[in-house]
């Protein structure tokens, strides 16, 4: 009889059911088709882009979209498609790049303070705290003003300032694992701390993990366009989505097109993430049915 | 007698929490290239001292190095500035030498605490009723298109919402000014702009307060007695549901005082934000880190006034 049931099941691994899961849900696949091409365009943009970011055209400025100009010029004449790509180019570098950074910050403190407990624990959480309760946008920006305006250096601010989250996330994670049933269950036939932490700690924490670093993609993207909307971030003429709306808020009763493309792109690109975001939560939460 | 303990230790944890964030960003403009006090940045300001001799120069600087508190080690100047700063005396700012810091925030503070209070006001009266109405129509159009508004309230920053609405309302439908903050018609895009996060997060942490409740046992029970929808909606479920919309206030409130920074240099608001950006820029330091002071002080105690209401509505919460 037992044989006879173990027949008729089909074993399906965790991350086949996660990605039949993702695929049910339509606007999490479009957001990942669309985050797929930009990320693509991202890395073969200085071959797509009709003009070099930085290069101006006198004769052309203020220009509406046209056959020469996709998107339009700038005050300066510079080429608003190319300028767009570029920006779009940056703001994914910093939302990636300022994720692992997160990461690694997150997964020590939380998984030192999972473990340890105790004193450790407690003082790592309230610096954890702090950093929670704190409006950390102000932390960005003191360290961008230490740190300098590069793009590596505002991407590592805003890993610095975002890992709070993580941190809490992996610490409570640590907390549970350490002490679940099947967790005992393997200690009690003797397995070594080693083994339980590769076989069975680590493989359960993946699914939130990604969840959470795919919400802070776009809050890094956001973050890297808010220093430059106020002068504080990627250093002209390196177009960041922020720069270039802060530029165009001057000229838009007139000009509208120097700060809609930008908007629109910006806009899609936040959504995209969140959908994909949305997505794998479902996708990654193994109580949700197959 | 618990009230008045829990207080005592909170306010002893937020005045820890600010010390290290002040020590934090004290010794990280320590390491700044140019150091903290920058003596070319200084020449340009001085403007004429290029004149003087080297030796004038030294006595300038060191009378500037005396005025700033910059003549003592770190650890001193830390302790100097959190000694005053908790009495509210900050001194004078790079930028504006002649007027004390606090001057400066106590004209500007007003303006941000009138953005910030009207766009969270706003974010409650739309926020709450929004999130009962989806919760009570769930699963139909309406609960569809709140919660959509919803979910790109509470992601789109608030910046973007202020360019966005700057392309409807003003240069297409020409109905606001663009930027400024003296009439009414001009505060209505950034106060938008600012409150609609808070706003979306609301509506949506409502809705599911909400549900959350109607499955409840004790209103399965007023039903089983009869009682009419609304009776039961109004006099059990909407009380209790509303408790811990309280607790997301106070995180939301970081994050409004982050939106308020950039709809004020987007719409040329006179206040903290604007300052503050300017000390960045400017690598104004006294007024960085007095900016620093003030707005993590101002978001540590309304956590903490949120935390005492709560455990006023909800007489399940002890004071720990």
């Amino acid at each position: 009889m037992e044989v006879a049931i173990s027949q008729k099941v089909k074993r399906v691994s965790y991350w086949s059911a996660a990605w039949r899961r993702f695929n049910r849900n339509k606007m999490a696949v479009a957001g990942l088709i669309y985050i797929t091409i930009i990320i693509i365009v991202s890395i073969f943009t200085p071959w797509i882009a009709p003009y070099p970011y930085d290069e101006p055209h006198y004769a052309h400025t203020f220009e509406k979209p046209s056959a020469k100009f996709w998107w339009g010029t700038d005050d300066l004449g510079r080429d608003m498609f190319s300028r767009n790509l570029y920006a779009m180019r940056n703001a994914l570098l910093v939302g990636f790049g300022s994720q692992i950074v997160v990461l690694i910050i997150g997964v020590i403190i939380g998984s030192i303070a999972g473990f340890r407990g105790g004193f450790i624990d407690t003082l790592l959480m309230r610096i954890t705290d702090i950093m929670y309760a704190f409006p950390t946008f102000l932390f960005n920006v003191i360290l961008v003003t230490v740190m300098g305006r590069g793009l590596f250096t505002i991407l590592v601010a805003v890993g610095l300032t975002g890992w709070a989250g993580m941190a809490r996330l992996v610490r409570g994670m640590v907390m549970y694992l350490k002490h679940a049933d099947f967790v005992e269950a393997a200690r009690a036939l003797g397995a070594k701390e080693s083994y339980i932490i590769r076989k069975y700690i680590l493989p359960n924490m993946l699914g939130p993990i990604i969840v959470s670093l795919a919400f802070g993609i776009p809050n890094g993207i956001w973050i890297e366009a808010g220093l430059a909307l106020i002068g504080m971030g990627v250093r002209p003429p390196m177009p960041s989505w922020g720069n270039m709306i802060g530029a165009g808020i001057g000229y838009i009763m007139g000009f509208p097109h120097m700060v809609i493309f930008p908007v629109l792109t910006f806009a899609l690109t936040l959504l995209a993430f969140t959908y994909v975001g949305d997505g794998l939560r479902d996708a990654l939460n193994p109580r949700s049915e197959v | 007698m618990g009230l008045i303990k829990y207080i005592i230790r909170r306010l002893f944890t937020i005045f820890l929490s600010i010390v290290i964030v002040i020590i934090i960003t004290y010794i990280l403009m320590w390491f700044a290239p140019g150091e903290f006090f920058n003596i070319a940045q200084f020449q340009a300001s001085a403007g004429k001292v290029s004149t003087l001799t080297p030796e004038q120069l030294q006595v300038l600087i060191k009378g500037f190095e005396e005025k700033y508190g910059l003549n003592v080690p770190l650890w001193k100047q830390v302790w100097n500035y959190l000694k005053d700063a908790f009495r509210f005396k900050f001194g004078p700012s790079f930028s504006n030498p002649n007027e004390p810091i606090e001057v400066q925030i106590a004209r500007r503070f007003p303006v941000t605490f009138t953005l910030a209070i009207l766009s969270m006001t706003l974010a409650v009266l739309l926020g709450i009723p929004l999130g009962i109405i989806a919760a009570l129509k769930r699963n139909t159009w309406v609960d569809y298109v709140t919660m959509f508004f919803s979910m790109i309230g509470s992601i789109i920053p608030a910046y973007l919402i202020g360019v966005i609405m700057v392309l409807i309302l003003s240069v297409w439908l020409r109905w606001l000014p663009t930027s400024g903050w003296e009439s009414p018609k001009q505060m209505i895009m950034p106060v938008i702009a600012v409150g609609l996060g808070p706003l979306a997060v609301i509506a949506r942490f409502m809705r599911s307060s909400l549900l959350d409740i109607l499955n409840q046992d004790y209103i399965r029970t007023a039903y089983a007695k009869g009682g009419t929808d609304r009776a039961i909606i109004m006099r059990h479920a909407l009380r209790n549901s509303l408790i811990p919309i309280v607790t997301i206030i106070g995180p939301q409130l970081a994050f409004l005082f982050t939106g308020t920074v950039f709809i004020e240099n987007l719409f040329r608001v006179p206040g903290l934000g604007q300052l503050f950006v300017n000390a960045a820029s400017q690598r104004d330091y006294p007024l960085l880190v007095t900016s620093t002071f003030i707005l993590s002080l101002s978001v540590m105690l309304m956590n903490l006034l949120v935390d005492i209401v709560y455990a006023f509505l909800d007489p399940r919460i002890k004071y720990e």
